[in-house]
């Protein structure tokens, strides 16, 4: 290959690459520094570098700690239900082929499909008849909604990997359906049911625009505490509370680099030491 | 009455019948195959027995009781599947263990049973492997490792042994026959591979379009085939046409006008004067006219090398297509496109019921 077209074929796609990556990168590189300011307006530090920002997210009565509380509440909860609803859809969609199943699937996945601010009006009217507005059970109930479609794909992806005849196996092994569901099913599907719950808490953690109708003064989750605060100041506390997220996932991130990764490729090399043991 | 009784098994799926009223007795003991085409009903048949499916009309009685209506966990019966269907998270031993801890068996009897049933499929060694890190063969023996454990009324095996390759798969037959010996439990066994079914069975139930066309023992069957979808299906059979003639109590087939053999029954096997007839491969061989033999004219259309011997193809003087198998080295005189002379006793022509 001569240099030229090794140049073009090689070197482009890789430095278009580098630049996709660079400018993924640039509003962590921004945020980061207008934390640290020590102003108290949105802008880039200027006589040194201060904490005070972040000093002041910890402040009870500036709002951000109880907002975090309340959006880490609704998010638990939100994942927890959203995840036990789409696996028992899966499953039971997973065991019993026919027309209901897709039909459920079509509702169920429908709030991908239909825009937020169409739902948004809905629940207002919906939510203002049963006195649900500004209410844990009313976002509870929207947010459990929008993260379903989310943890039923992500659990409908790992049941396809399951062989179906394993529930005809077990029960030919005179297993009933609780102890298919519990110790054929779920032990399967741990993978499925993990990445769903995390999806599901995402969703919640970072729903916004639904959030924004159906609450008021009572419910302040993290992201109407961000919206509002934009709203009427340019706090750089809101630098703050970003690096703090930005931090927090990169922490997630790394343990599962350095936790599940490891203990993964330990259990794959493991075949490798049995099959040293025997042969046959 | 026998171990395993079914009684006119009916199933339909819309227009399609799958089980068009199947009778089946089997005894206690037996290993019997299910041999049939593609789509011929021998799964719907196991199913039917293993409780999967519910048929429309019939039903199904071992020994004495109906279990008809009984759910699939409740039957006892083992089932074995072409993809064994093995618990992925489970080792080997765990898999094995699972349908004795469903029934609550006490740990050190769970333990025993597991042992000696690893030990009777040779798989002691590797009972704390993922059913992943096992080869084809090895998953199948597993499977029927899980499936005996707790001394089914029957072992129900839906072909288990087509993912595997051929030498595995005598192998396999082998392993089946000692498995079926040494724990007497029956077996029926699904297959649409003849020579599995023969190397197996007990007996063979043939399958055609949802019915039992015939069942016997393996040499009944390949003897005495009831009909010309039995003659043409279980193998090594050429089928062809003749013409009974009444005035002269002759027929003429293979271009030749021969006096009916003594097992024509004319009653039976007549009608309009035409006859379907078949001859095996082996029974024809090259050559001309001899004591007790009847001689034909043919031309060479194929030779092919199959290992044991050579296969030719050749054509009759009133246009029929007729393999026989030759053994190696005696076919040199065989040339493709030639003229050549065959014979064949008359009174190992078989002659067939019209369908
Ligand atoms: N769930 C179903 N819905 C509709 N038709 C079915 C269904 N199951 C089986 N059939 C039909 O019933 C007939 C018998 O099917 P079955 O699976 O018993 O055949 P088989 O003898 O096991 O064939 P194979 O050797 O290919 O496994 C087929 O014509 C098939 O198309
Ligand atoms: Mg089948």
């Amino acid at each position: 290959m001569s240099p030229a077209r090794r140049l073009v074929q090689i070197g482009l796609p890789k430095l278009a690459a580098w630049l996709l990556l660079a400018f993924l990168f640039v509003p962590i590189l921004v945020v980061i520094p207008v934390s640290l300011t020590d102003r108290d307006y949105l802008s880039l530090p200027q006589d040194g570098v201060s904490l005070a920002h972040y000093a002041a997210l910890l402040d009870w009565r500036a709002g951000w700690l109880s907002s975090m509380a309340t959006s880490l509440a609704i998010a638990l909860a939100s994942s927890v239900l959203a995840t036990a609803v789409a696996a028992a859809y899966a499953i039971g969609a997973f065991v019993y082929v026919g027309r209901w199943p897709s039909l459920l699937r079509v509702v169920l996945l429908s709030p991908l499909i239909v825009p937020p601010i169409i739902y948004a009006v809905g629940m207002v009217k919906l939510w203002s008849r049963f006195g649900l507005l500004d209410s844990w059970i009313g976002v509870t109930i929207v947010h459990v909604m929008l993260a379903i479609p989310l943890a039923v794909l992500a659990i409908g992806a790992s049941l396809s990997n399951l062989d179906p005849r394993m529930v005809q196996a077990a029960r030919s092994l005179g297993a009933r359906p609780p102890t298919i569901f519990l110790r054929v099913i779920l032990p399967n599907l741990d993978s499925g049911i993990g990445a769903g719950a995390i999806l599901a808490f995402i969703t919640s953690w970072d729903e916004i625009t639904v959030t924004l109708f159906i609450t008021g003064r009572r419910i302040v989750t993290l992201p109407r505490r961000i919206w509002t605060s934009i709203a009427d100041s340019v706090d750089p506390a809101l630098a703050a509370i970003a690096s703090a997220l930005l931090l927090a996932t990169l922490l997630a991130l790394l343990i599962r680099l350095f936790v599940f990764e490891r203990g993964g490729s330990l259990s794959r090399s493991n075949p490798k030491i049995a099959a040293k043991g025997t042969s046959s | 009455m026998a171990f395993l009784d079914i009684r006119r098994l009916r199933k339909s799926y819309g227009a399609a019948v799958a089980l068009g009223g199947v009778d089946l007795s089997v005894e206690e003991g037996e290993f019997i195959t299910l041999l049939g085409p593609s789509g011929s009903g021998k799964t719907t048949l196991l199913m039917s027995i293993a409780g999967f499916i519910k048929p429309d009309e019939g039903g199904i009685v071992l020994a004495g009781t109906d279990v008809t209506d009984l759910e699939p966990e409740d039957r006892n019966f083992g089932l074995v599947f072409q993809g064994y269907a093995l618990f992925p998270h489970l080792s080997v031993r765990d898999n094995v263990a699972f349908p004795l801890k469903v029934r609550k068996w006490e740990k050190r009897a769970i333990a025993e049973r597991v042992e000696a049933m690893l030990a009777l499929v040779g798989l002691d060694q590797l009972a704390a492997r993922k059913p992943r890190e096992l080869s084809g063969g090895q998953q199948q023996r597993v499977a029927l490792a899980r499936a005996l454990a707790y001394s089914p009324r029957l072992l129900l095996l839906d072909e288990p042994l087509s993912a595997l390759d051929r030498s595995l798969r005598e192998t396999m037959q082998r392993e089946l026959k000692r498995l079926h010996r040494e724990t007497g439990v029956t077996f029926i066994f699904v297959t649409h591979d003849q020579e599995e079914a023969y190397a197996m069975s007990d007996r063979i139930a043939v399958f055609q379009n949802g019915r039992i066309v015939q069942i016997g023992a393996p040499r009944d069957i390949y003897r005495n085939p009831a009909s010309r979808f039995v003659a043409g299906f279980i193998g090594g059979n050429n089928l062809i046409r003749a013409r009974f003639s009444p005035e002269t109590g002759t027929l003429s087939l293979l271009g030749r006008e021969i006096a009916a053999p003594q097992h024509f029954d004319v009653a039976l096997h007549h009608r309009d004067g035409d006859v379907s007839a078949w001859i095996r491969s082996e029974d024809i061989a090259i050559g001309g006219a001899e004591a007790g033999f009847e001689s034909f004219d043919v031309t060479v259309i194929d030779r092919a090398f199959i290992g044991t011997g050579e296969r030719i193809a050749v054509r009759t003087g009133d246009d029929e297509e007729l393999a026989l198998v030759i053994p190696d080295g005696a076919a040199d005189a065989v040339v493709v496109g030639a003229p050549l002379q065959c014979r064949v006793r008359p009174d190992l022509i078989g002659f067939l019921l019209p369908d």
